[in-house]
């Protein structure tokens, strides 16, 4: 037995259809401490979601196991909640209606109905919603929208908690202020996250750890790279520091050089070059 | 008859809106472990309401057009019978008359439905 908060230990997963068979994780192995920031990156299709969707319960794996806190995980649950790329907020009910759900759901026994509200409303003014309460989703904007999933995701106080491409859908000045915002709370909380990006930026601004994952079939764990930089970071202060940079040229090395995802235009061209003419043709 | 007449495309365009409810809000439901019962009230009545209310609309057209044809076959009542009376009489004024009404209370119906539904779904179809 480990004694990391989160073990995802020797993870494999093939999907079937039809008649063929795509092995797309492969022996993925991954411990994570209480309190950790991890990021993992890789490129698009690598299986970086999968594996997120196997912490969260949503699909299991073919092989291997994932273990919270001493037990394992085999269902979806709320001591992992989930923040979506496309905040997935339920376009019926209103912001405070859309956290409380959450929030009766996990704490029906627990709290009384007053207890509930005040944590509803806590967790919204966490992510400066308050403001906002009886608004629809289609009312407000896609930044906005993600800080209620995230406020949703917190108000079931998770052991861990699961962003997928949190940011992906946002524009650069509204991600760099929700990026803040989270930095903030994941300080104020000391939550134990794992998040997914595409992003070198924000990985490396945020985590305390980056798992960079290496392109698929097949796809597993390639680096592993801790994030050594003191805490409360500050973006603008950072640009200039030298190991921030060093961090980063890591993983983009890593993603570029060598995971590449397409080959350059150059190799392409060679390539032809070294065929004979008809094959080229027929290819 | 009526009935029959009007159920079907409620049904089906229930159907289909069950069938198209997103896979996040599934998602959502699922790490939210919500039972049978709170799926069903939370999840799928709602996602569900803008089908099953298109549905109502093209039921209530049916049952309209169906209740006017039942009563030129029955006679004795209705707009049916004051149209089938008519073209006995040959009184065709009547009849163009009789056909304007039956057109308005038909597009009544279906704005009442239309604005039901929307009340109802308030939110869900502009998102």
């Amino acid at each position: 037995m480990s004694k990391h908060y989160l073990t995802i230990e020797d993870v494999n997963k093939t999907f079937h259809t039809g008649g063929n068979t795509t092995e797309v994780l492969k022996q993925i192995d991954l411990t994570i401490d209480r309190g950790e920031y991890v990021s993992i990156i890789g490129h698009s299709g690598c299986g970086k979601s999968t594996v997120l969707n196997i912490v969260a319960g949503l699909i299991p794996a073919t092989s291997g196991g994932v273990i919270l806190d001493g037990k394992e995980v085999n269902a979806p649950g709320p001591d992992r909640s989930l923040v979506f790329q496309n905040h997935s907020l339920l376009p019926w009910l209103t912001v405070y209606e859309n956290v409380a759900i959450a929030v009766d759901k996990t704490f029906k026994g627990s709290k009384t109905a007053a207890e509930r509200r005040e944590w509803v409303l806590k967790n919204l003014d966490m992510v400066n919603m308050s403001h906002a309460l009886n608004k629809r989703p289609a009312e407000i904007s896609g930044g906005m929208k993600q800080r209620v999933g995230i406020a949703r995701a917190l108000a079931m106080q998770p052991k861990v908690l699961l962003l997928d491409e949190p940011f992906g859908a946002l524009d650069a000045l509204t991600r760099a202020h929700l990026q803040d915002e989270v930095m903030r709370i994941q300080a104020e909380l000391q939550n134990t996250v794992i998040m997914i990006t595409h992003d070198v930026d924000e990985a490396v601004l945020l985590s305390d750890k980056i798992v960079m994952m290496t392109n698929g079939p097949a796809a597993t764990v390639g680096e592993v790279l801790s994030i050594d930089l003191p805490r409360p970071r500050d973006r603008i202060a950072l640009a200039e520091d030298v190991r921030y940079n060093k961090y980063r040229q890591a993983v983009l090395s890593f993603l570029h050089e060598k995971q590449r995802k397409v080959e350059t235009l150059q190799q392409k061209r060679e390539e032809k070059d070294a065929q004979p003419l008809h094959s080229a043709q027929s290819a | 008859m009526i009935f029959i007449t009007a159920i079907w495309p409620i049904i089906i365009n229930t159907a289909v809106g069950v069938r198209n409810i997103p896979e996040d809000y599934r998602n959502v439901s699922r790490v939210l472990r919500l039972n049978g019962v709170e799926h069903f009230v939370k999840i799928t009545l709602p996602a569900a309401a803008p089908y099953i209310f298109s549905g109502l609309r093209i039921g209530v057209g049916l049952s309209w057009l169906a209740i006017v044809a039942a009563e030129m076959l029955i006679g004795g009542v209705g707009i049916g019978f004051f149209i089938w009376d008519a073209w006995n009489a040959s009184m065709i004024s009547d009849i163009v008359l009789a056909l304007i009404y039956v057109g308005i209370v038909g597009f009544i119906l279906d704005r009442i439905v239309a604005a039901l539904g929307k009340w109802v779904t308030r939110g869900t179809t502009t998102a």
